[in-house]
């Protein structure tokens, strides 16, 4: 059986295109053919050996791998299929092995073996498949030989050797190039040969099809680079220049216009460089834009922004402050691509552009600094292998040179010691400058001359501590340590700055103890700066390292600021970690006799609010109602005694910030206590007061607190102060400071102290304090009362606030009547907001909440249609479909039962274009809206409500009408189900509200409620239907359930006439959906998913140097010498007219003709 | 209406017609008989009547009257009326080798089950002896206790479906401990009708000789058991009978190696790799680490290395044999000169087998 399998399997194979040997695909056929002859035995041992030899490569045994080559080369067992490949197998091991070698020779050795080796293989199978590979790697090889020449500098500068060097590579990149073009006309051939799949039909013969079409990709651009790469050994005015460049862009266009995104990214980044070689830098910049926007991390995207900044360092744009610029932040974001060709490319770019700059400067110190800053540049990169290397070590010895003769090196400690700290002097002057720089102009120019000093006093230092002798003196060294850890701070370096830092500060010198201590702040400085660095998820080294030093300076320095400092910027971290307990037990550890102690108090004060605010805010089980409580007496007492020592010690008539955020901090806090006169007292009459603080006449700043947040957010707090002290006139003049202040989105202003009254109300209700909620909501109501009557239709803001403020009060008002003349009132005030023609964001926020209003005053008819009014002007408004649908939902329960349904399945009923699309139609929406991931996030809330309210609608639906009760639930808890499984991954309050809905539902079923997101539990199984027809679910060994599997008598004699019947009526409905599905799919063929090459795609022949032609319509005109380029390519395209008369191949397919 | 016309009817008729119900009602329950045999083969799973229930035969007497022959070693599972259903979860959990979870459902199963069909007792007396037997395997423990089960078992139910697979099982736990006793179990059963119970005896009796280096014997064995799979009715339509087949075929050439025979014991291993179907996995890699025991007693260590990386690189899923083949690249590895890999063996080893990295430590 065997024997005749292995015949067939020989037999077919002729059948097959010769060659056609990949081994996965091999395998595969073996399996099938032999599992066709044994009818229903187990599937035959195919062939492993390549399996197994690509293993042992992948595992990185490549010497192991060749012997087991050698061996297989000599097994006479060995079918020949597997024989014929050795050598293209050989030739990836020898590849394989080279990567791994260092020594240049070894992988010298390899590579020749390997080209060898492929040599042979293709004299002896020069068609096919796998000849196209063999033809694809020995190009790689060949072009990477080819390349190594032309940077290795071994091309003369010039001569008759010269050009015989060149005339040798240029063969080379002929050669590789007939390669790689054959190697893409023998994939394509391939391609040809095998049928389209879609991964799910056959995922073998899917990745085969991709890998080979990547292949062929390669194989495309590689020859393009060949004539990239030739065009370049030649002179920018010789004919073959422009001519070989056309002919690379003509290859490079072709790959574009494929669907596979990574060649296409590396076509246009070629398309770039080929029109930078033709010196057409807009073009050239054109491409190199597109491709290192894309956000990947690719060679392509780096080496675009690396050719990029080439092209504006031509002399003919000279844009030398941006190549700076922008070489520097690609370097200081990039860390990793440093060493890579492109990371060397951009430094050197950078370097040059410096050396550019400071030639353009007069001699003096601006001109030293940005010469030698270049001269570091040109240091690094000379010394990696690199394209650039040359140039960079020419660049740096002329450099050298140069300024060795104005100024030379220092050469002893002391002279690099002082000639560094009048750097560091200078630094300070700018320091100042830049405090007080009128302009951006100027802060830009000094923040650059800051940094060329900034580069240089590091030099210098680092420098001086090489040049250090043991007779230096200590104390210097001592500060130069010290001054290079403070320049490793400014230069981001925070890890370098920290070792110096702590080392000076543990080895003070002897008479330098104040050395010492600043060490110690710069120890302390570097961390937190490291620590601020570190990625959010990745801190605790770094926080350990805060630690320590705080920890260590406190034992060092007992007594000092520093101690002090180090607690308060250790308690800041805590702070920012979102541990307010820690932050404040580490300011409470400052003493009353140490500077900073009131500081501390205020922070620790901060610390102990944050954590109480934190815990009103989100449910933590580990707070007891004692801890919270302790902390807000804390808070109050450690900021009452912080802000007194403050205000003691005040020399300024403006309140500092601290205090400022302090006694705001505070006043929150009374206003929660109703001590609001206390409120009114600090913020406004103590003096300096907080108020005026918070009072700027001109622009305000996006921080701080003289931002218009802070600012506002002390008017908040005064305001309510004033509404609970019932001073009415105050909080009118409130309100009006908060429009002004917020003048552009007053709508956003009061619809936060509507959130600020709520959260207060809930916070009280959940509390269980029962006099100060009723306190709080006799106080906004005669507020409201007041500023209701007096409202004015010009203030919308106002009124918006009165409408929210009623809202709120009348929920959470127990009294029926008082709630709903609440609700009047919001609704009068919303009505008469819209009547006023607010601005399109205030008018549909104000409908929102009129909608909720009339609903909740159970005004559904006169609501509806206001709904339908605003959606047939905004349909899309996701929220107003909301409201409209909860609007028809609370209809249908409490009048006519039927809008509920409407509620579900939209309105008008029957209609496909429904105004009020309801939650059905709503969720499907939303979900297709969440396919865009940047909207997924934001969107899934809604969905899951409307999913939500849909089920719940089914829910209310059969409690009132019972008779459709079954269907209603059943359908509920089928979208319940099917949801979960669609999403699994709910959060925690999502999970809750569906579980909840889901047991309502079963109990309105009348079942046993069972959990929707319990794991089944193995009683599940063994509770099965003990029923003589029942069968256990459970699977056997094969994975197939007694339910699965055919019974030849399913049925008792008695129903078989019943099934019989039914199963002709089946299968004769059957056979009429198989023959329309049949019809249809004919009309339909489906279009296989992978690659298609446009309908146009003809392999573009051969060209030849000098006779390539293109089309230049649409482009703007060239430069002189990329005119030729473009030219010449228009010729070439015009003689190679896309038809079927020509003599390219084009081959057809059967889905051509659908 | 029907009790209006059964009441219209003289007492004459009312007796017959109540004895026509009652007869109708007997066939019906007749009918709704419900023994189930599930067939190996296929997986078809066949209704009807149990009628004989043998050592030897399993007959079914379907609805339609018809009757269905088995041979014990035709069937997977039988199921009784009204048996307990948790003994078909048991039977899963058994071939899914679940041994505990099938322990405790069968320990409350009997517990629980009143019913008085005997088969359905002597049923749970096999699944209980079945677990332990598993376990034992498994992990050595209790031995004896399943040996007690299996012997009690087969003087209790000396005819029953399941005695020859008890036999086997057995003498698979005596092997070690008493092997006369299991060969002659197992020669009982090579004589059975149910061919693949005699081809399991048959290869359990060649591997109790080559244990016991009676090679000749064992290649005896083997040999009939390769003879019987391929010129008999079972052929290759199975991957149990493959399995048999194959495992023989190993063994046979164990024999050749000890028989100072290693060139013809490494090309029958070698025809092995190159014949045994793919998910046989397990026997691969054996088959494997026999070609590489082959070439380490000839002094090829490269041979060897070659063989033992099969097992690692391409059957790394057979854990047992996987380990073994670890343990032997840690050595080899040395021994060639690349102790890097030696070391990247034995760190897997430890990962993925710690059991076999401790077991190694400890042998050390």
């Amino acid at each position: 059986m065997e024997h005749a399998g292995r015949c067939i399997v020989t037999s077919v194979r002729f059948l097959l295109p010769a060659d056609w040997c990949h081994r996965t695909w091999r395998r595969r056929l073996l399996l099938v053919l032999a599992a066709a002859v044994s009818v229903s035995g187990p599937a035959p041992a195919a062939d492993r050996r390549l399996e197994f030899l690509s293993a042992l490569t992948d595992r990185g045994y490549c010497d192991t791998a060749l012997d087991y080559l050698d061996r297989l080369e000599t097994d006479p067992s060995l079918p020949d299929e597997v024989r014929t490949v050795l050598p293209l197998e050989k030739a990836n091991v020898l590849l394989k092995l080279a990567e791994t070698i260092r020594q240049p020779e070894q992988r010298a050795s390899y590579r020749t073996q390997a080209e060898q080796q492929l040599r042979q293989f293709l004299q002896t199978h020069p068609q096919g498949h796998q000849a196209a590979l063999a033809r694809l790697r020995l190009g790689m090889l060949r072009l990477q030989a080819a390349r190594a020449r032309l940077w290795s500098g071994e091309v003369p500068e010039a001569g008759t050797d010269r050009e015989a060097v060149l005339a040798e590579i240029r063969r080379m990149l002929a050669a590789c190039r007939a390669l790689f073009l054959d190697a893409r006309d023998g994939f394509q051939e391939h391609l040809d040969t095998v049928p389209f799949v879609t991964e799910d039909e056959d995922p073998v013969g899917w990745e085969h099809r991709r890998q080979t079409e990547a292949r062929l990709l390669r194989a495309w651009l590689s020859a393009g680079e060949c004539f990239w790469e030739e065009a370049r050994t030649w002179d920018p005015n010789a004919p073959q220049h422009d001519a070989l460049l056309s002919d690379a862009v003509a290859l490079f266009e072709e790959v574009e216009t494929f669907g596979r995104p990574a060649a296409v990214l590396h076509a246009r980044f070629m398309l770039g460089r080929c029109w930078q070689e033709a010196g057409d830098f807009s073009q050239a910049l054109g491409y190199f834009d597109q491709v290192r926007t894309q956000p990947l991390d690719s060679v392509s995207v780096h080496m675009a922004e690396y050719c990029r900044l080439m092209c504006f360092n031509d002399e003919s744009r000279a844009d030398y402050e941006l190549v700076v610029t922008e070489a520097s932040r690609w370097l200081r974001s990039h860390p990793a691509q440093e060493q890579t060709e492109a990371g060397l490319g951009i430094r050197y770019e950078k370097a040059v552009a410096l050396e550019a700059l400071a030639r353009r400067q007069p001699e003096g110190e601006e001109r030293e600094l940005r010469l030698r800053q270049a001269l570091a540049d040109f240091e690094t990169v000379a010394s990696v292998l690199s394209p650039v290397q040359r140039s960079a070590r020419e660049a740096a010895e002329r450099l050298r040179s140069e300024l060795g003769e104005t100024q030379p090196e220092p050469q002893d400690f002391d002279t690099a010691f002082e000639r560094a700290r009048i750097v560091v002097g200078r630094m300070q002057d700018v320091q100042q400058a830049l405090a007080s720089a009128a302009s951006d102009e100027e802060r830009q120019q000094l923040t650059e001359r800051q940094k060329l000093l900034t580069d240089e006093a590091g030099r210098l230092f680092e420098r001086a501590l090489m040049l250090r002798t043991p007779d230096s003196d200590a104390a210097a060294v001592a500060q130069a340590r010290y001054l290079l850890s403070y320049v490793f701070v400014r230069q981001r370096r925070p890890y370098e700055a920290f070792v110096l830092a702590r080392y000076v500060m543990r080895h003070p010198a002897e008479d330098s103890t104040e050395t010492a201590e600043h060490a110690a702040e710069m120890a302390i400085a570097a961390a937190v700066q490291a620590w601020s660095q570190a990625a959010e998820s990745d801190r605790q080294f770094e926080l350990n390292l805060i630690r320590e030093i705080c920890a260590e300076v406190v034992d060092r320095f007992p007594g000092t600021p520093l101690s002090a400092t180090a607690r308060l910027r250790l308690g800041r971290v805590y702070l920012d970690l979102g541990q307010p307990i820690q932050a404040a037990e580490t300011f409470l550890q400052v003493a009353p006799d140490e500077e900073g102690y009131a500081s501390a108090r205020l922070e620790a004060g901060q610390a102990f609010w944050r954590a109480w605010i934190r815990t009103r805010s989100q449910a933590d089980l580990d707070t007891t109602e004692g801890d919270s409580v302790q902390w807000k007496r804390q808070a109050r007492a450690l900021l009452e005694e912080g802000i007194r020592l403050k205000r003691d010690t005040l020399t300024d008539e403006r309140l500092p910030d601290d205090v400022v955020r302090a006694e705001v901090s505070l006043c929150g806090l009374l206003n929660l206590e109703g001590e609001f006169q206390e409120t009114i007292r600090r913020l406004t009459q103590i003096s300096p007061t907080v108020m005026d603080a918070v009072q700027v006449d001109g622009e305000r700043p996006e921080r701080g607190v003289r931002s218009a947040t802070f600012a506002g957010l002390c008017w908040r707090t005064l305001l309510r102060a004033c509404i609970g002290a019932r001073d009415i006139e105050a909080a009118l003049q409130a309100m009006k400071q908060l429009e002004k202040l917020h003048a552009e989105d007053v709508a956003v202003v009061y619809m936060q102290l509507g959130r600020e009254l709520q959260r207060e109300l809930e916070s009280l209700k959940n509390s269980g304090d029962e006099p100060r909620l009723r306190q709080v909501q006799s106080s906004f109501r005669s507020f409201l009362d007041q500023v209701y009557e007096s409202r004015d239709p010009d203030r919308p803001g106002a009124l918006l606030w009165i409408g929210e403020t009623c809202a709120e009060l009348a929920d959470q008002e127990a009294d029926a009547a008082t709630a709903a003349e609440l609700r009047h009132r919001a609704a009068t005030v919303f009505e008469e907001l819209l009547g006023s023609d607010p601005e399109p964001a205030l008018r549909d926020a104000v409908l929102l909440r009129l909608l909720r209003m009339r609903r909740q005053q159970q005004q559904f008819r006169a609501a509806i249609r206001l709904a339908e009014d605003a959606l047939a002007n905004s349909p899309q408004s996701l929220s107003l479909q909301m409201e409209a649908a909860r609007l028809l939902a609370d209809w249908g329960e409490h009048d006519e039962p039927e809008y509920l349904l409407e509620s579900i399945s939209g309105r008008p009923p029957d209609s496909s274009d429904r105004t009020i699309w309801g939650w059905a139609l709503l969720a499907r929406r939303v979900q297709a809206g969440m396919r865009d991931r940047s909207k997924a996030e934001r969107l899934l809330p809604l969905f899951l409500e409307a999913r939500y309210e849909l089920s719940r609608c089914r829910l209310r639906y059969a409690r009132i009408v019972p008779e459709t009760a079954d269907r209603q639930l059943a359908a509920a808890a089928q979208e319940i189900m099917s949801l979960t499984q669609q999403f699994p991954d709910f959060d925690p309050e999502w999970r809750d509200r569906f579980e909840q809905l889901y047991q309502e539902i079963q109990t309105q079923r009348g079942q046993t409620s069972t959990a929707l997101f319990a794991p089944a539990s193995d009683t599940d199984l063994q509770n099965g239907d003990e029923s003589s027809s029942s069968r256990s679910d459970v699977p056997d060994a094969a994975g197939s359930r007694p339910s699965d599997r055919r019974t030849a008598d399913d049925a008792p004699a008695e129903d078989r006439v019943v099934w019989v019947l039914g199963g002709l009526a089946a299968g004769g409905a059957m056979f009429v959906i198989a023959a329309l599905l049949l019809v249809g799919r004919r009309g339909r063929r489906r279009r296989p998913v992978g690659f298609r090459p446009p309908e146009t795609f003809r392999l573009p022949s051969q060209p030849s140097a000098g006779s390539s032609n293109r089309s230049s319509a649409g482009r703007r005109p060239p430069r002189a010498s990329s005119a030729a380029v473009r030219s010449t390519a228009d010729k070439k395209r015009s003689t190679r007219a896309p038809d079927t008369k020509s003599s390219a191949k084009k081959k057809r397919r059967p889905e051509d003709d659908t | 209406m029907f009790g209006k016309t059964f009441m219209t009817l003289p007492v004459s008729g009312r007796q017959v017609a109540l004895t026509v119900l009652l007869v109708c009602a007997a066939a019906a329950g007749d009918i709704r008989a419900a023994d189930q045999v599930t067939r190996i083969h296929d997986g078809v799973t066949l209704r009807g009547r149990l009628t004989v229930l043998t050592a030897s035969k399993i007959e079914l007497e379907r609805s339609n009257g018809e009757k269905e022959t088995f041979r014990p070693d035709e069937v997977r599972d039988v199921r009784f009326d009204r048996e307990p259903s948790v003994l078909q979860r048991i039977r899963s959990n058994i071939r899914t080798e679940a041994w505990e979870t099938a322990q405790e459902s069968l320990k409350k199963a009997m517990a629980e089950y009143s019913g008085g069909d005997r088969r359905v007792a002597a049923e749970m007396d096999y699944l209980k002896a079945r677990i332990l037997a598993g376990r034992a395997e498994q992990s050595q423990e209790s031995v004896s206790a399943a040996v007690e089960a299996l012997q009690r078992f087969r003087t209790l139910h000396p005819n029953h479906y399941r005695s020859d697979e008890a036999t086997i099982l057995l003498a698979g736990l005596l092997k070690d401990s008493d092997p006369d006793q299991a060969a002659t179990l197992l020669e009982t059963v090579r004589q059975s009708p149910s061919v693949r119970f005699a081809l399991q005896a048959g290869l359990l009796l060649g591997q109790i000789d080559l244990a016991r280096e009676r090679y000749e014997q064992a290649e005896t064995a083997f040999g009939g058991v390769i003879h019987d799979i391929e010129n008999g009715e079972s052929g290759e339509k199975d991957s149990n009978a493959a399995r048999i087949l194959y495992t023989a075929r190993i063994g046979q050439a164990a024999c050749l190696r000890h028989q100072n025979r290693p060139e013809d014991a490494l090309k029958q291993l070698q025809q092995v790799v190159a014949d045994v179907p793919e998910e046989l996995v397990d026997i691969a890699a054996r088959a494997w680490l026999d070609i590489g025991a082959c070439h380490q007693d000839a002094g090829r260590d490269k041979d060897a290395l070659l063989a033992f990386l099969h097992v690692d690189l391409l059957y790394a899923s057979a854990k047992a044999e996987h380990a073994k083949a670890l343990n032997q690249l840690i050595e080899l590895w040395e021994k060639t000169g690349h102790p890097d890999r030696a070391r990247d063996a034995r760190t897997r080893l430890e990962q993925l087998h710690p059991d076999s990295f401790r077991a190694r430590d400890t042998a050390r």
